[in-house]
């Protein structure tokens, strides 16, 4: 199964929905998802994982990726819906420091 | 016809038999009761002329006697007597079936003959319908009990014991035309669909045998309630016949249990009720039932409701409703909602409440229609443990003791360039080890250290790529550049499977081709970087990791409990 990324837009929030695998296969659409299909400033990003059943460091980095090219502070990105075994690895990784996981 | 006489006169006996041969019936003759009975059993009768006055046993105690004999047949006992008072004709109707007085003529005799025959012939088809339809009942009984068993079977994984839900179901015959389905979702939440097909009894009970093992199917998939609804949609559209179709509630809790998202089609409005149990939201159906329209029609669109952790969750099909009482009285929406006010959504209480009020006994009274009712509580969703094994699990844990074993691959480049095996290698080690529920993780162990030995080892790719704009494009197109060019290059994957006392262990060593690396400083790594984070990863999620042949060969050891 191939991975599909979508997203809205209302205002300064971006919604990204992930289904398939969240690893380095989606990579360009991820990155197009928060760059060329915005308009104006983001203030709020919201990561929907409910139909995405693995993620790997290199998803993790594109989450990094994310934080640091839009400049957020940490709680402006939320990851939710995530599976409990996605979840256990976000918080191993302690990237709980840099994003609110539901 | 075979005709048996009893008579103690033999001229009686001898006139009789000739008028009954004349018409070509067999006759058999004897002289008294004793007689009759043996001659009854040797020969059988479809027809008794019975004489009433003969000594020792009279014709009426000979008649009982015979009676008693013939059991179920219908053998019907004619007296002849000279006898005219009534008393006596009376005592003939009530050991016998006819008289006839002496003297008769002819006519009147052979008149009698034919009017019984007659009753024979309607009495033997009747009988000859009873039997068949005993036959067909006892088999459709049996063919009723075959299918009981598949239903019960199919519905029984249904009922995942998840703690956050109470039902009551109630079928009006012994199968139920509604169908409650509930999946425990990957995600840690909770899938409850409620559906009422048109009609009851078995033609309603069908629909729900497909409509199971497609939910269960798809709610793996954690697909959103709204494709769920189309996928369901669908698939009842092409089994049901057009005058049928299933009105549905289709639910998703997240695991936390603040948040529902709602499809709604044809059914009664759903409830929200607040922390005193009263009904804080009516959400009604937005949508037709499924089974109507469609693909290109269905409309997939839901609701999205936050939930407090003190809210209560109503659905429920129209048997509720609409159950009645001896005055012709329904329950109805009002005393439906204050009575589950006044139990607090204690299930089993509106249940006894309902029976009150229309006087129902089981095996007594006769259910209208299927009831059934499901009361959800928001807040963290959990299931009663180790009672929610999928069925692979049951069947593996049922038909394998657990055995050690080792599988071993080396990849070239060529089979490398064909993509990650990782998959397809836990795929094997969850066959093999029944360690269903951990795959998700097994699968991110091996992915790191599969890449790590590719990326790193393989392909000599440096994690410095990364960094800078853009540095994740960089890396995997220099990734992708350097997977097609390279000839020379090789990863080894070894799995073995350990028993221990309290369950088993994984060890997984996975050696690279290239030129190493020092370890030391990755397994040690900062975290605030955009890589070096899947070794710390694996580090974090095993047992333990270690690295030889200086850094080209990483061993993980995974360690599991049984319970």
């Amino acid at each position: 199964m191939s991975s599909v990324v979508s997203s809205t837009q209302q205002g300064s929030r971006l919604d990204i929905a992930i289904s398939g695998r969240f690893d380095f296969s989606i990579l360009q659409d991820f990155r197009n998802a928060y760059t060329l299909d915005v308009e104006g400033p983001i203030e709020k990003i919201v990561i929907d994982l409910t139909r995405s059943e693995h993620m790997d460091s290199s998803g993790m980095g594109l989450l990094l990726t994310l934080k640091k090219e839009l400049k957020l502070d940490s709680g402006c990105i939320e990851i939710q819906n995530c599976r409990p075994h996605i979840r256990d690895a976000l918080l191993a990784a302690r990237l709980d420091h840099f994003f609110k996981v539901d | 016809m075979r005709i048996l006489i009893v008579d103690d006169l033999e001229a009686n006996r001898i006139l009789l038999s000739h008028l009954v041969e004349f018409h070509g019936h067999v006759a058999i003759t004897c002289g008294d009761a004793e007689q009759a009975l043996q001659a009854y059993n040797t020969h059988g009768a479809d027809l008794i002329f019975m004489d009433v006055v003969m000594p020792g046993v009279d014709g009426y105690v000979a008649a009982q006697q015979l009676k008693e004999v013939i059991g179920d047949y219908f053998v019907p006992i004619i007296f002849i007597t000279a006898l005219q008072d009534e008393d006596a004709l009376v005592r003939c109707l009530e050991f016998g079936d006819d008289y006839l007085v002496r003297p008769f003529n002819q006519v009147m005799f052979n008149a009698k003959i034919a009017a019984h025959i007659r009753t024979i012939d309607l009495h033997r088809k009747t009988q000859k319908q009873h039997e068949e339809l005993t036959y067909l009942h006892t088999r459709l009984i049996q063919e009723q009990e075959m299918a009981q068993h598949v239903f019960d079977h199919a519905t029984q994984v249904n009922h995942q014991n998840c703690e956050n839900i109470q039902t009551y179901i109630s079928s009006a015959s012994q199968f139920n035309g509604d169908v409650l389905l509930i999946g425990k979702s990957p995600a840690g939440g909770v899938y409850v669909m409620l559906g009422d097909f048109t009609g009851h009894g078995l033609p309603a009970a069908l629909g729900s045998l497909p409509l199971s093992q497609l939910f269960h199917s798809l709610v793996l998939k954690q697909l959103s309630v709204g494709d769920l609804a189309r996928e369901l949609n669908s698939t009842l559209a092409d089994f049901l016949p057009d005058y049928m179709f299933c009105a549905a509630v289709i639910a998703e809790f997240n695991a936390s249990g603040n948040k529902m998202r709602l499809w709604s089609g044809g059914l009664h409005d759903s409830l929200i009720l607040d922390d005193q149990y009263e009904v804080q939201q009516r959400i009604s159906s937005l949508h037709m039932p499924l089974g109507i329209l469609d693909d290109e029609d269905f409309n997939t669109e839901c609701g999205e409701y936050d939930l407090k952790a003190n809210n209560k969750i109503i659905f429920y099909t129209d048997g509720i409703l609409e159950a009645s009482n001896d005055r012709g009285e329904l329950f109805g929406r009002q005393r439906f909602e204050s009575a589950l006010q006044r139990s607090k959504c204690d299930i089993e209480k509106v249940r006894k409440g309902l029976h009150r009020f229309t006087g129902y006994q089981a095996g007594v009274s006769i259910q209208d229609d299927d009831i059934s009712l499901v009361c959800i509580d928001a807040g963290v969703v959990t299931f009663k443990k180790g009672e929610h094994k999928t069925s692979e699990q049951e069947a593996y844990e049922s038909s394998r003791a657990p055995i050690p074993w080792a599988i071993s691959l080396d990849l070239t480049m060529a089979e490398l360039r064909l993509g990650s095996p990782v998959s397809q290698l836990v795929d094997m080690v969850g066959e093999a080890t029944g360690l269903y529920s951990h795959k998700p993780i097994l699968v991110l162990l091996l992915v790191e250290i599969f890449n790590n030995a590719l990326d790193h080892g393989v392909l000599g790719l440096k994690s410095s790529l990364k960094d800078g704009p853009g540095g994740m494009m960089d890396y995997y197109s220099e990734r992708e550049k350097r997977l097609d060019s390279y000839t020379e290059g090789q990863v080894g994957i070894k799995i073995c499977h350990q028993l221990l006392s309290t369950g088993g262990q994984l060890k997984f060593t996975v050696s690279d081709s290239g030129e190493g690396f020092n370890y030391e400083q990755i397994v040690g790594g900062t975290n605030d970087e955009s890589h070096g984070r899947g070794l710390f990863l694996v580090n974090q999620l095993s047992e333990s990791m270690s690295f030889s042949d200086g850094g080209r060969c990483i061993e993980v050891i995974y360690v599991y409990t049984t319970d």
